[in-house]
């Protein structure tokens, strides 16, 4: 059901904030082909004026008409041919409706020019306003771009300055027009159009920090750049302020018309670069969410397995707080494993940040919890009571000594309850569950083992203690061997990560100077204080050796 | 004329020296005419090619020859008679025909420690779990349409679907196997999905790029 929500959740996420990376990238693009089609229409306009290829350029100036009236409606109300969505942002809306306004004029006096019924004064006025209507356009292009701050695209303003080179390689080509139909005042503006163009082209191959351009790292499109690059050197040589012969007019106008398709075919590549990085943002999205899941179960059922040593960490640090083994270290470890088994359980059933601990919404799980629950009261009030009386209180240790196991029987069904849960299917994932519990268990074994010791030395129902210390010693060591040499029936492998395998050969060669001492009859003091000085060294070593198995790659 | 063929031939020389020179620097190439291709990787170009130091021996992990069977077992050429095994060679090219035009993807089918600890350059992971345990219709078109598949009167189009080329830890790993026989279960075109039986050990084994990721950040294998 989480999963489920999880997909629901990233699915709503990627469709339904604002303007997507890919419209927004579209808008981007399309908002900045705007400039290039003002130039390019004022370009046409003078070629027409010139008499260079007249015909053509009045049908294309008619189509590019059409294509900005279109795209500027587009950008306001939305447009599902051209992949358009309607803009949202109040002063984007408003920058556009104004550039409406201003467009309807200079569309008026581009009609007289394909009517062929213009003067000098039309000229003039397209001159003039073409450039205005440019810096309207081009402050719209930036407000898009700002609107990627939220968006988080990486190449946003390389979509936004390679659209840019589409205009400037129409603008110099109007540049040289100008200079043609005798605007000298011209030239000047031509070397910076071209010094701009250079730069950017630079900028997007190279990186141009002032620019906001980061290097172009993506080999297809530097394949591209390096030919605009070559398309800009031939085209740079006929883009002069000079007087030039109707051939060579031609021949700039072609060669601009070719750098233009180039750049518009970089721009889209940039476009679409954008939406593959989106697609693999959003496949490692929805796959490490339901990663995050498994990762969770593994947690949980390591902490549910940690339970279990504590409840037999418990019963014997009260033994030898009993007994007024290291009395003040005694009484500061119990206090801590209760409070910590107390905080891990209340986590599993309403949640714990510190522990990374979600609430629990099965309802197996949380009736499982329900039962250790019911065993925990009465034995964390017995843990209070020995810690409050210093250890002098034998109801509250006989309580301890006689309900732990229990308690350890509820704590390994929750587990067990976990596993079962969170079940996978997969032979991976329950090898490595299966490893998690068995290592966990190994700690839990350890502390079993020296409390049934000890509470055979204290001559507590000693014939019965010995029966079970004698069964946990022997678990322990079987337990020890098959994660050490793999089981085949649990699908465990024998495990050959230098590091896992050292660690184990550590917690061995410990267990091997313990295990005669536990199953010796009669320990001398000697030998049970180093029972108890090793068994923490022996519980931390397979502590880590749980923690290993659970990250080391071992398949 | 005379200049034009004296510039013909200089070009000619200065073209033939730096052909020479490249086979000088890779003396191991991939192909005789493919030194090395570049792929992006998450946003950073890397350059695929063979590591150069003939000396060079495996000393990690993929250098183990024996792995317990059951599970590890030498698994067959085909997943499925629908579904193309490639090669080492076909994945090199894949990566630069298409990845890079965006026409394919390749996936890591193992899982992500594995994928993040090392992997071939510009895959993705895609767990072979993720498909595994009943999964939901929903996980299963979202997953698909990130694929390229389009959801057309509630039925999915796989006519653009990408290109997949899948891959493990190697002949031993069913990974990939299971994720592949998956994909097609739930609907995805066999015809679409391209198997690496090699996998790592195989892209190991000829000294080939790999990366690793930590963090943000990405080591390439062949890089100090």
């Amino acid at each position: 059901m989480t999963r489920l929500l999880i997909a629901f959740f990233l699915l709503f996420t990627l469709g339904n904030a604002g303007p997507t990376t890919s419209e927004l990238a579209k808008d981007i693009n399309l908002a900045g082909k705007q400039r290039m089609l003002i130039q390019r229409m004022s370009k046409e306009a003078l070629m027409v004026a010139l008499h260079v290829n007249e015909q053509e350029a009045k049908k294309d100036l008619k189509k590019d008409m059409e294509l900005f009236s279109r795209t500027l409606q587009g950008l306001l109300q939305g447009d599902k041919e051209l992949g358009l969505v309607p803009v949202e942002d109040q002063k984007i809306k408003e920058a556009i409706s104004d550039l409406q306004k201003r467009w309807a004029p200079f569309k008026q006096a581009l009609e007289k020019v394909i009517d062929g019924n213009f003067d000098k004064k039309t000229i003039e006025y397209i001159k003039k306003n073409n450039l205005d209507l440019l810096k309207r356009m081009n402050a719209i292009v930036e407000m898009y771009v700002a609107l990627n701050k939220g968006a988080k695209i990486k190449r946003a303003q390389a979509i936004n300055l390679a659209g840019k080179e589409r205009m400037l390689s129409q603008k110099i080509a109007k540049d040289v027009l100008l200079v043609q139909y005798g605007y000298k005042d011209q030239a000047p503006i031509l070397r910076e159009d071209k010094k701009l163009f250079a730069r950017i082209l630079h900028g997007l191959q190279k990186g141009d920090k002032k620019l906001g351009l980061e290097e172009t790292k993506l080999p297809w499109i530097n394949k591209e750049l390096h030919k605009a690059q070559k398309m800009w050197q031939e085209y740079e040589k006929l883009a002069v302020p000079k007087k030039l012969s109707k051939e060579k007019l031609r021949a700039l106008v072609q060669k601009s018309n070719l750098l233009l398709s180039q750049m518009d075919k970089i721009t889209k590549m940039y476009e679409k670069s954008i939406n593959r990085e989106k697609r693999a943002r959003a496949l490692s999205q929805l796959v490490s969410s339901f990663e995050k899941q498994e990762q969770e179960a593994k947690h949980i059922i390591n902490l549910a397995g940690k339970q279990r040593m504590l409840t037999q960490r418990m019963s014997k640090l009260a033994l030898m707080d009993a007994l007024n083994i290291d009395k003040q270290k005694t009484q500061k470890l119990l206090k801590n494993s209760y409070q910590l088994y107390d905080k891990t359980l209340r986590g599993f059933l309403v949640g714990d940040k510190e522990l990374q601990l979600p609430p629990a919404k099965n309802e197996v799980i949380k009736k499982e919890i329900a039962k250790v629950q019911e065993v925990w009261k009465p034995f964390k009030k017995s843990v209070e009571q020995v810690l409050a009386s210093q250890g002098k209180d034998p109801n509250a240790l006989a309580y301890i000594i006689a309900d732990n196991e229990e308690l350890l029987k509820r704590s390994n069904d929750l587990v067990q309850t976990f596993k079962k849960e969170y079940a996978t299917h997969n032979f991976l994932e329950d090898a490595r569950k299966e490893i998690v519990d068995i290592a966990g268990r190994q700690r839990m074994l350890t502390q079993k083992m020296t409390k049934e010791k000890m509470l055979v030395t204290l001559g507590i129902d000693p014939q019965t203690n010995w029966k079970k210390m004698v069964t946990t010693v022997e678990l322990f060591d079987t337990s020890l061997k098959r994660l050490m040499y793999g089981d085949k029936k649990h699908y465990i492998i024998k495990p050959t990560n230098p590091k896992l395998v050292a660690q184990y050969k550590k917690v061995a060669s410990l267990w091997q100077e313990l295990k005669p001492l536990y199953l010796k009859k009669k320990n001398s003091p000697k030998e049970l204080n180093r029972i108890i000085q090793k068994n923490p060294i022996l519980l931390k070593e397979m502590d880590k050796a749980v923690k290993l198995s659970e990250v080391v790659l071992e398949y | 004329m005379r200049i034009v063929v004296t510039l013909v031939l200089l070009v000619g020389l200065a073209f033939g020296a730096t052909k020479k020179k490249e086979d000088e620097i890779y003396l191991v190439k991939i192909t005789p005419d493919i030194p090395y291709v570049y792929v992006d990787h998450k946003g950073v170009k890397v350059k695929v090619m063979r590591i150069q130091d003939t000396n060079h021996l495996l000393t990690d992990d993929y250098s183990k020859t024996s792995r317990p069977c059951p599970p590890f077992c030498i698994h067959p050429i085909k997943v499925d008679k629908r579904v193309k095994t490639v090669a080492t060679v076909e994945v090199v090219k894949f990566m630069r025909d298409k990845v890079n035009s965006g026409k394919g993807i390749i996936i890591d089918a193992r899982l992500p420690k594995w994928y993040y600890a090392e992997t071939i350059p510009s895959a993705i992971n895609v767990p072979f779990t993720f498909l595994e345990s009943n999964p939901s219709k929903e996980k299963i078109v979202a997953f698909f349409k990130l694929l390229g598949a389009k959801e057309k009167n509630g039925k999915l189009d796989f006519s653009n679907a990408k290109e997949l080329l899948i891959f493990c830890n190697g002949v031993w790993c069913d990974q990939s196997p299971r994720l592949i026989r998956n994909l097609i279960k739930y609907g995805y075109p066999a015809d679409k999905i391209l198997y690496y039986r090699n996998g790592m050990q195989g892209w190991k084994l000829l000294g080939l790029t790999t990366v690793v990721e930590k963090g943000n950040f990405i080591k390439n294998s062949q890089t100090k």
